[in-house]
């Protein structure tokens, strides 16, 4: 096993490690980028000019970070899981709550702004996304 | 060729083998298939580092971080209620109670309860919803992870 492989290896051990232990997404996300960093700049000492194993390496790692990261957010917020721990009677899921909570989320986040006639419209970040999403939603035919 | 384009060959191949065996269904009714989409591009990505003398532990870190990329995100754009909000908001501004009602057109709790269903989570009981045997496993393991 080369050096950058062990690093690369370490890393990943390191990352499943931090999603056991560190529970906030915001210190996890702190957490997984110091890994990625470390790991990254020691493999990259390691790589022996090998620079596109390294950069592939690099970027696994931090696609490993992004995707831990959002499970974890999806492990707290999903509706679908509120609703299935619901039906196991581990607790009392609120579909229409969790609705009008994600609104206030993408007005604190500042997606969407509420005008004087109380209704919500998009803000430029907002339109931005709008129009990446319909993209997107369009090429993976989830515009229902 | 190197095995950076190898790899993001590979990678462009599962996200569009995942489209076509997934064909509107959701990611965790055809989990299966999906493992299986992406394990036919990894085998022949790995088969070609071995001939070529690259390093098939780099392309597996790789390969491991690029589903997990890709899951989290596709599963975020099929059932984020902020996506689909801000999706819905682009057509013009809306009142609260209206873009609910357009959410739940679509996104209705029967429908997630229906797809809890198909995916053998949930199973109708007597009179209520019951959890399966593999439903349970699943709240086991993300109250572990929580």
């Amino acid at each position: 096993m080369t050096g950058l492989e062990a690093y690369g290896l370490a890393a990943d051990a390191l990352l499943a490690l931090a999603f056991w232990f560190v529970r906030g997404a915001a210190r996890f996300a702190a957490c997984g980028a110091a890994i990625v960093a470390a790991c990254a700049g020691g493999a990259f000492a390691a790589s022996a000019g090998r620079l596109d194993e390294w950069a592939l390496m690099t970027a696994g790692l931090l696609a490993t970070a992004l995707g831990l990261l959002i499970l974890r957010v999806m492990l707290v917020r999903s509706v679908s899981l509120h609703l299935l721990g619901r039906a196991g009677g581990l607790h009392d899921a609120d579909y229409a709550g969790d609705i009008q909570r994600r609104l206030l989320d993408l007005q604190s986040g500042g997606m969407v702004r509420r005008g004087l006639d109380e209704r919500f419209a998009l803000t430029s970040a907002g339109r931005a996304t709008a129009a990446l999403l319909a993209v997107l939603y369009a090429v993976l035919r989830l515009d229902r | 060729m190197n095995e950076t384009a190898v790899a993001a060959a590979a990678l462009l191949a599962a996200a569009g083998l995942s489209e076509l065996v997934l064909r509107g269904m959701k990611l965790q009714t055809g989990l299966v298939r999906i493992v299986a989409a992406w394990a036919l591009p990894y085998a022949a990505a790995a088969g070609w580092s071995v001939r070529h003398d690259a390093s098939v532990i780099v392309l597996t870190i790789f390969w491991i971080g690029a589903f997990l990329a890709w899951f989290g995100i596709r599963s975020h754009l099929e059932s984020s209620i902020a996506l689909r909000m801000i999706y819905r908001l682009r057509e013009r501004p809306m009142r609260e109670g209206e873009l609910i009602d357009a959410y739940l057109s679509t996104q209705s709790e029967s429908m997630r309860l229906a797809e809890l269903r198909r995916a053998g989570l949930i199973a109708a009981g007597a009179g209520a919803m019951c959890v399966t045997p593999k439903g349970k496993l699943v709240l086991r393991l993300t109250s572990l992870l929580r």
